[in-house]
């Protein structure tokens, strides 16, 4: 029997085990802010693929600014939306001063107070106001790392989409070349499906050996097709999120049928077997000759001149929905930021201001085949490689994705609905409105808030009349 | 003494949980006869001798009270106020009660998670056990190269989680997995098993069966804890082998199994890293498990209060089954071994 003895001794017991826990816990010295020592700034840099180009660019630094001392390590990439790296970094005060992360978690982590915005120091240092020295870069770039008034760290690469197409097979597939000239502009979905009709080849079991094209393949989802049809995905006025609207609900109708017309499990079977889940980057359907077209970012220009350089490909726009519509197009990228508890020293803003700036981002683009953020870089051909001009071309049709505080719900929400149309587990009505109830109940506690001025409207530096002249 | 005598001779103990055996009642009672009448408030004080080595036996085990009370006391206690709260991990955690655990009954991807979760834990607790004490019977045969078998089957116990799931994405490729292949030749077409609904947790049930090794050592340790002398007595009353493994093996392996159903409970309502690793959750959730989609809510959507709600129901949940598992064990564990 417990009597109230006992249970004043167990409480009394918990509170000093949770005092004494939380005093070793929290009992730790280690600097943060105006503590660090001004002169050194921590940086968690990009990741191993690029570090070669990011030695180049802070070597360019350390030359202008020799006082300052820069140490760099690299952090586990947290470009899935996983703050988990970062979190605890700044919770065990061992936080970074800038680091390198995904704009797509820029309005998000900013919500948490994971981030320290930077508007003090631009007009401490820059003696300008904030919105005069952020359109020094893309609009949709700074627009990511906007929230609720403040901006949280200077914007540094983009990619744009772009359909890749294998020439050896649209030789095979018979393919008009004026139809995948860019030049005649974008193809439409239902053009994709006649070369689809008439080219895919599967083996006497059903197996596909060669396929067109994979609407949910690489950077194709349901989410970029929602994109193309221009559906709207936030409620500016109610701070809703929208993606039960009719408009998500004709996607997703139409996006069944896809998955439908191609026999979802059987092209999850060819995908699985020439490009299987953690597959390295030279093992994809595309690379070895099987895939037709897919939908990628610059990235694969780069992969492809490492691992596959004798495939002859051609890019061209994304397919469009109407015949005779604009190009569309997306764009992600990364950044730089500074997280609670950085020194927000100058030494650190320096080094941040310069990397992404124009010096930073000529050294750093053309070695990583991205396209530059900063405006000046985007419009000098030296800025980035050569390779990507097509998506460079693209700036002017790109938007982002929503700069919300739910930006990893929204993500996992058509994620989540692309599977269950893709396993037809759910109709698509049921989908949707299970995707809007996932998200919108998180979104009413940041409420009321409204997307950036402008957000979604072509940028003045990139408007589709000035394409060809980039 | 006959296989089924030995079996009989555990019946009293582990019949219905009142009939304790007389004797014990008097070996309970002894002590506080002995201190002077019984009752509470005849408190006997300690000498001098034994407050210190009280206190040496405490400064001794010091080490583990802090640790237990650092990582495991405080975290439960902080995890079960945060709950209470909406809380990044930043800002200052603002009181909501206990919305959070409404809300948590209220997700259908919680509905969904549990499903997976207990689905999961239905299956694979059970064939755990069965794989387990299969391989520890094949490690505890009497022949000269047994070093080697425990050695060969205890192996792939070794390897790290994460590593076997990036090795077993190998094995179940559609068309050169290993998997796949000898499903095809019962007629199986090529398919993603971890891309259908329907395979991926089965996939990830039959990968768990290569960490068996671990409970089997348990087990192993158990089925050598078991008298010879027993199963020659079964023989000379002419017992064969089925009868001596279902009246004499697995009657005295009851503790052992006790203990391997428990860890394996427990571990597999912890499931994660294979369905972060090969599949993320997919497809369409079916891999969702709780724990998974607990994570999901504290380090991508920053939800840390609602993510220690689940936490602290998870922990519930636990130890209301772990203590429906005991109540049940006092029906079936038969301790004679470890008691003679």
């Amino acid at each position: 029997m417990i009597n109230r003895r006992t249970l004043l001794r167990a409480l009394g017991a918990g509170a000093s085990v949770t005092i004494a826990g939380g005093s070793i816990v929290g009992c730790t010295d280690r600097p943060v802010g105006d503590d660090r020592d001004p002169d050194t700034v921590r940086v968690w840099g990009v990741s191993n693929s690029f570090e070669d180009t990011q030695t180049a660019v802070l070597e360019a630094f350390s030359e202008q600014y020799p006082e300052i001392k820069v140490n760099v390590s690299v952090a586990p990439d947290n470009g899935a939306g996983d703050n988990s790296p970062v979190i605890t970094a700044v919770r065990g005060r061992t936080g970074p001063d800038i680091f390198w992360m995904d704009r797509f978690n820029g309005a998000q982590y900013a919500s948490l107070g994971l981030l320290e915005p930077i508007d003090d120091l631009i007009e401490e240092y820059e003696k300008v106001s904030p919105e005069e020295f952020m359109s020094n870069w893309v609009k949709f770039a700074t627009d990511e790392l906007f929230y609720d008034g403040q901006y949280y760290g200077l914007p540094l690469d983009t990619d744009t989409r772009a359909l890749f197409y294998n020439k050896d097979l649209a030789e095979e597939a018979d393919i008009d070349p004026d139809l995948l000239d860019p030049e005649t502009g974008p193809m439409t979905i239902e053009q994709m499906w006649e070369i689809n009709d008439s080219f895919n080849i599967q083996d006497s079991r059903g197996t596909y050996e060669k396929l067109t094209w994979i609407p949910w393949d690489d950077q194709g989802s349901l989410l970029m097709w929602a994109y193309a049809y221009g559906v709207s995905m936030f409620n500016n006025e109610s701070c809703n999120v929208t993606l039960d609207s009719d408009e998500m609900l004709n996607v997703a109708k139409i996006y069944a049928e896809w998955a439908d017309r191609l026999d979802f499990p059987r092209v999850d079977a060819f995908k699985a077997t020439y490009q299987p889940p953690n597959a390295p980057p030279s093992q994809t359907s595309f690379f070895s000759g099987r895939q037709l077209f897919q939908i990628s970012v610059p990235d694969s220009v780069g992969s492809l001149k490492k691992y596959k350089p004798d495939l002859r490909y051609g890019l061209t726009h994304l397919p469009i929905a109407d015949s005779g519509g604009e190009p569309f197009n997306w764009a992600g990228g990364f950044s730089f930021a500074m997280p609670k508890g950085s020194s927000m020293s100058k030494s650190a803003w320096e080094l941040m201001k310069f990397y992404a700036g124009y010096e930073g981002q000529k050294i750093y683009m053309p070695g990583i085949a991205k396209i530059p953020t900063y405006v000046e870089a985007a419009k000098d051909r030296e800025a980035y490689d050569p390779a990507i001009q097509f998506f460079v071309d693209q700036m002017p049709y790109a938007q982002s994705r929503l700069p919300l505080p739910v930006g990893t719900k929204i993500w996992d929400a058509m994620f989540t609905l692309q599977d269950s149309l893709n396993q037809k587990s759910q109709s698509p009505e049921d989908a949707v409105t299970i995707a809007q109830e996932y998200v919108n109940p998180t979104m009413q506690q940041f409420c009321p808030i409204k997307l950036p001025e402008g957000f979604g409207q072509p940028d003045p530096n990139f408007l589709p009349e000035d394409a060809d002249n980039m | 003494m006959s296989a089924s005598d030995a079996v009989a001779t555990g019946t009293p103990r582990t019949g219905s949980p009142g009939s304790v055996p007389a004797a014990d009642l008097t070996a309970r009672s002894g002590p506080r006869a002995q201190n002077g009448g019984g009752g509470r408030s005849a408190k006997r004080k300690l000498t001098g001798r034994e407050k210190r080595n009280l206190r040496l036996g405490l400064l001794f085990i010091s080490p583990w009270i802090i640790g237990v009370a650092v990582f495991v006391i405080y975290p439960l206690i902080y995890s079960f106020v945060i709950s209470l709260t909406q809380y990044s991990g930043m800002q200052t955690p603002t009181f909501i009660g206990f919305q959070n655990y409404i809300a948590a009954f209220a997700d259908p991807m919680v509905h969904t998670s549990v499903g997976n979760t207990v689905y999961y834990m239905l299956l694979a607790v059970p064939i755990g056990l069965i794989v387990a004490l299969l391989l520890a019977m094949a490690m505890n045969r009497n022949v000269r190269e047994v070093a080697i078998y425990r050695t060969l089957l205890y192996l792939p116990s070794l390897i790290p989680m994460f590593a076997m799931s990036f090795i077993f994405i190998v094995f179940v490729n559609p068309q050169f997995g290993i998997v796949n292949q000898f499903l095809g030749l019962f007629g199986m077409p090529d398919t993603n098993l971890l891309g259908e609904p329907r395979y991926a947790k089965i996939v990830m049930i039959v990968m768990a069966q290569l960490g068996a090794g671990n409970a089997a050592l348990i087990y192993l340790a158990g089925l050598r804890n078991i008298p010879e002398t027993l199963y020659e007595a079964a023989r000379i009353d002419g017992a064969g082998k089925f009868r001596q493994f279902f009246s004499i093996t697995v009657p005295l392996l009851t503790p052992t199994i006790l203990f391997n159903l428990i860890t394996g409970v427990s571990g597999a309502m912890m499931v994660f890293t294979e369905a972060f690793i090969m599949t993320n959750g997919g497809p369409d959730n079916s891999t969702l498990f709780y724990m998974l989609y607990l994570y999901r809510n504290a380090f991508s959507y920053g939800q840390l209060g609602f993510a220690s709600a689940l936490a602290v129901l998870l922990f519930l949940f636990g130890m209301v089954l772990a203590g429906l598992i005991y109540w049940l064990s006092r029906r079936f564990v038969n301790y004679d071994v470890s008691a003679g």
